[in-house]
């Protein structure tokens, strides 16, 4: 008899890194960052890195 | 031949697990340099969850409650996270990475600086049907 093959649970999760004076730190081009991320940002910040 | 998990079996074992996370309190979440099981070791950054850390599962996804931020990380590069629960107890470990970098956690910059700010979203846990 085969053993059953458990199913592996996933974690996702995304988190926003802001320096010591609350600038947001990304790594690569913002426009790249997971919608997530993009909604943690205020439109004044996302204007700012030209993220559309 | 692998098994097919209904909804019912894949929220309990969602559930299950999650649930560990409030044992003895509030739980945490390490992001490391490296991997380690051990709560101060290669810590980067320590995000705290709510007391009761996640929902009821639906469809086989648990997804968490409010997670309070670090506002004064220790620092360095983020590669590997731990959960822990409010006993202390180690949960589980995975990936970090950068955006799109695949990681179980996704963070806009895995370079973390002394006295940064760490803040999470959308944190789920999903237990696959098969």
């Amino acid at each position: 008899m085969t053993n059953p093959t458990p199913a592996k649970p996933k974690v996702k999760m995304f988190g926003l890194i802001r320096d010591k004076y609350g600038k947001p730190k990304i790594d690569g081009d913002p426009n790249d960052l997971h919608p997530e991320l993009k909604k943690m940002l205020s439109n004044e910040e996302k204007l700012e890195l030209g993220i559309e | 031949m692998a098994i097919t998990l209904q909804d019912t079996a894949r929220n309990a074992a969602a559930d299950g697990i999650v649930d560990l996370i409030d044992v003895g309190g509030a739980g945490t979440i390490s992001l490391k340099s490296s991997a380690s099981l051990v709560a101060a070791t290669n810590e980067v950054a320590t995000l705290t969850f709510s007391a009761t850390a996640f929902g009821a599962a639906a469809a086989g996804v648990a997804t968490a409650a409010a997670i309070t931020s670090d506002t004064s990380a220790t620092g360095g590069t983020a590669n590997n996270y731990t959960v822990f629960s409010g006993a202390g107890t180690a949960l589980w470990q995975g990936t970090v990475t950068a955006t799109s970098g695949g990681g179980d956690i996704e963070l806009s910059s895995i370079s973390i600086g002394v006295g940064d700010t760490v803040s999470m979203s959308a944190f789920t846990l999903t237990v696959p049907a098969s």
